[in-house]
């Protein structure tokens, strides 16, 4: 087998996968996306390659498409187009396109080091504070605009189709992605400078200006900034000087002379009269003596708001106006898990190794030889794989197994 | 709104309602002799957007000074339309738009906002003296506007609204009316009507070649390879070398050695340096990009388009400067030193003359 082509109904991974997905597709009902008609679709089937440039007309097309070639990953378009199905960009022409956020557990620090369970639950935070301190608050969608999608692989969608946003170019978008990657570093636009005393001296003013924090409902990043610092407050007071200091130096930029000079500026004194007493008590931002030491604390401070959507390093998803997302209600190949919306409300309770297995993968069995020692936790059953040992599983436990390498099929 | 307002705003949608309603038609004002007066007025109106960058303001003390303020506008739009070129077009729309922008200083917030909300923005007043607009619209209209100050992140998003003092609005309405006026003309135009302006198109069209021409010869000057941006020296590295070069690369690189001046055969020649050439397809997307086959001659994508696409590579300290956001921009800047050392190394592959660059002369 092995040496064999893996090609169609020679692999029996592939001729496995290639049934489960069949029977999906014959079961399931896909409601496919707003403006259908104006929508590109593309799918990857067993025989490799992306199948790109295709059009429905109703969702019954759509649907007996799927029936017939029971793609192993399926994807529309964020665009609308008039002509869809066209070859050519020129031909397509391009109407609009959906604003969509892409947070993936590869944007998440230290993720290689993580169980799979973890990741998710730290993606599922930041993709909170996208929704929530972002789309709903700052952007001011509404709850019925921001379509909340799990992606059936590593992370989670947004995708928001208010009139407003379908035509914002790409630049623009970027903009947007800028706001919530990168807040200023002006300190003046993010805390609030007051004239403390003007003196007049020999003909020329002589302002002195002292520095506080905005309210913490504040719009905008200057609201954030000062969430940003009282929650670094809440979560150091507690801790031995020696985390505090670490913790500073965690951030790329603060050494440990500026640690330290920080940690002073919070924790000096008795407690009640320290710096971060009187920060908390009127925001006040004076404990930090030096110009340079406050903007510094602040300027690094802020980048815990931000929320990371891989735009340093890739092309950032929100940007690009042509490009293919996964379709909600196809089923991932990779891990047999089904692509999945939901409201705001269900996110907060949304397990997606729990929630997303489709109940039809639940009635049969298949035998499994495990390729590496593995253990994951599906649909509130632990699996368990040891290499080169046989093992039976049902049928959604095989589809992720399968998908993520841990396991082939023997014959 | 009252004549004065409209001859000092003649963009305002009530303008055509009010010319309606006092009885001017287009053929009177094309041919009647009693509105020469305008004619002569529509065409300095032209003018002035073509060589001052906006339009003079005059003093209007009757109503008749008033009326002809108004109908210029009307003439001068027909004069643009009859020539249908495109630089002129977005001069003329540009230098209405600062024009615009510079009288509303002087007017009332809510003034301001009546104005935004016409040209269709959601704006509304928060107080006296501020504004919002929904960020939608403060994108659109803040595309051009590259200082850090401008910047989303820089401002007080909330609710999806953004605070704006009423010169900011005005700013951005500059913005606003110089893409709807880009968008309306050329209006469609009649033999006769262009007979009739036979006379100031000549002379606008005229005016309009001696700055294509000072333009041109300001620009790009010689090819050299020692003025590409680092982005383009990469990008050309990598194809020599074979490297696989993403589309968007090889779609920048050709528009800009395009532009710069080299001619297809050229740019065929310098992609050919690479493994994987196929001449045929090389040439047929080449000539594609630079307008052969196409009719479009497409520009290179800005910096901002560049870094989106990941292909801006080891910017330096002239890529990093607050104002340079496109790669043509180093090119020129580059071009503006005076080079007296020793040319060794320059590639000049323009062989058409051994002129030197006289693009030091000008410009800043």
């Amino acid at each position: 087998m092995e040496s064999g082509k893996p090609v169609g109904n020679t692999n029996p991974r592939l001729e496995f996968t290639k049934a489960m997905f069949r029977k999906y597709y014959s079961k399931a009902n896909v409601q496919p996306p707003g403006k259908l008609i104006n929508r590109e679709f593309g799918v990857i089937t067993e025989r490799g390659g992306m199948w790109r440039h295709l059009g429905f007309g109703t969702p019954d097309e759509l649907q007996n498409f799927l029936k017939k070639q029971a793609p192993i990953h399926a994807y529309h378009s964020s665009a609308y187009y008039t002509k869809p199905n066209a070859r050519t960009m020129d031909e397509k022409t391009w109407l609009g396109a959906d604003l969509i956020f892409d947070l993936d557990a590869d944007h998440i620090q230290g993720s290689e080091n993580m169980t799979i369970e973890m990741m998710f639950e730290k993606v599922k935070v930041q993709f909170k504070k996208l929704v929530h301190s972002y789309l709903l608050d700052d952007f001011g969608f509404d709850e019925n605009d921001v379509k909340i999608v799990f992606s059936g692989g590593r992370g989670y969608h947004a995708h928001v189709s208010n009139e407003k946003v379908l035509r914002l170019n790409s630049h623009e978008r970027r903009e947007i992605v800028d706001y919530i990657t990168k807040p200023s570093t002006n300190i003046d636009t993010l805390v609030r400078k007051v004239i403390f005393s003007n003196e007049r001296f020999k003909d020329h003013d002589n302002k002195k200006y002292i520095y506080r924090l905005y309210p913490r409902d504040t719009p905008g990043w200057r609201g954030k900034v000062t969430a940003s610092v009282l929650d670094f407050i809440d979560r150091t007071e507690k801790m031995p000087k020696e985390n505090v200091i670490d913790e500073l130096e965690s951030h790329r930029g603060i050494g440990d002379t500026l640690a330290l000079k920080i940690y002073n500026s919070m924790y000096l004194g008795k407690p009640g009269d320290r710096g971060i007493d009187k920060m908390r008590s009127d925001l006040n931002l004076e404990p930090f003596g030096e110009d340079s030491v406050r903007n510094s604390f602040i300027n690094h401070i802020v980048k815990e708001m931000t929320v990371d959507l891989g735009g340093e390093t890739d092309e950032p998803v929100t940007s690009d106006i042509k490009r293919l997302i996964r379709l909600p209600g196809s089923v991932h190949g990779k891990t047999g898990l089904v692509v999945r919306t939901m409201t705001v409300e269900e996110l907060n309770g949304f397990l997606p190794l729990r929630d997303s297995v489709w109940p039809g993968f639940e009635k049969s069995t298949v035998k499994l030889m495990g390729l590496e020692d593995y253990e994951v936790k599906l649909k509130n059953t632990v699996f368990k794989v040891k290499k080169d040992t046989e093992t039976e599983v049902p049928e959604y436990a095989a589809l992720f197994l399968l998908g993520q390498k841990k396991c082939d099929i023997r014959i | 709104m009252n004549l004065r307002t409209l001859a000092r705003y003649p963009l305002l949608p009530e303008t055509s309602a009010y010319l309606k309603g006092i009885g001017i038609s287009l053929d009177s004002l094309v041919n009647h002799a009693a509105y020469e007066q305008v004619r002569h007025a529509g065409r300095r109106r032209v003018m002035e957007a073509l060589v001052d960058g906006h339009i003079n303001e005059y003093s209007m003390v009757s109503e008749a000074d008033l009326l002809v303020e108004l109908l210029s506008y009307v003439v001068a739009r027909i004069i643009v339309s009859c020539t249908a070129d495109e630089h002129l077009i977005q001069r003329y729309a540009l230098a209405e738009a600062i024009t615009t922008q510079k009288r509303l200083e002087s007017e009332k917030l809510d003034f301001v906002i009546e104005m935004a909300v016409l040209m269709g923005m959601d704006a509304v007043a928060i107080n006296a003296t501020e504004t919002s607009i929904h960020f939608t619209d403060y994108l659109r209209h803040s595309s051009d506007m590259r200082s850090e100050e401008w910047k989303l992140n820089n401002q007080e998003l909330d609710r999806g609204r953004v605070p704006v003092s009423k010169d900011r609005l005005a700013r951005l309405l500059q913005h606003a009316i110089k893409d709807s006026i880009e968008a309306e003309l050329p209006l469609p135009v009649n033999d006769d009507i262009i007979a009739a302006f036979k006379n100031s198109i000549d002379l606008v069209i005229e005016e309009v070649a001696r700055r294509k021409a000072r333009f041109e010869e300001e620009s790009y000057g010689r090819v050299s390879f020692l003025r590409l941006p680092p982005c383009m020296k990469k990008l050309l590295d990598m194809m020599k070398k074979g490297q696989n070069v993403p589309h968007v690369g090889r779609f920048a690189l050709t528009s800009f050695l395009h532009i710069i001046g080299m001619t297809n055969d050229d740019i065929v020649t310098v992609f050919s340096s690479s493994p994987d050439f196929k001449e045929q397809l090389a040439r047929y997307q080449i000539d594609h990009i630079t307008g052969k086959t196409s009719g479009v001659e497409y520009l290179p994508p800005e910096c901002s388009t560049m870094r989106t696409h990941g292909v801006c590579f080891d910017p330096d300290s002239l890529c990093k400067k607050k104002w340079l956001n496109h790669p043509l921009t180093y090119y020129r800047v580059k071009g503006k030193k005076p080079r007296n050392k020793s040319k060794a190394g320059e590639k000049a592959v323009n062989k058409e003359s051994g002129q030197e660059n006289s693009t030091s002369s000008g410009g800043q």
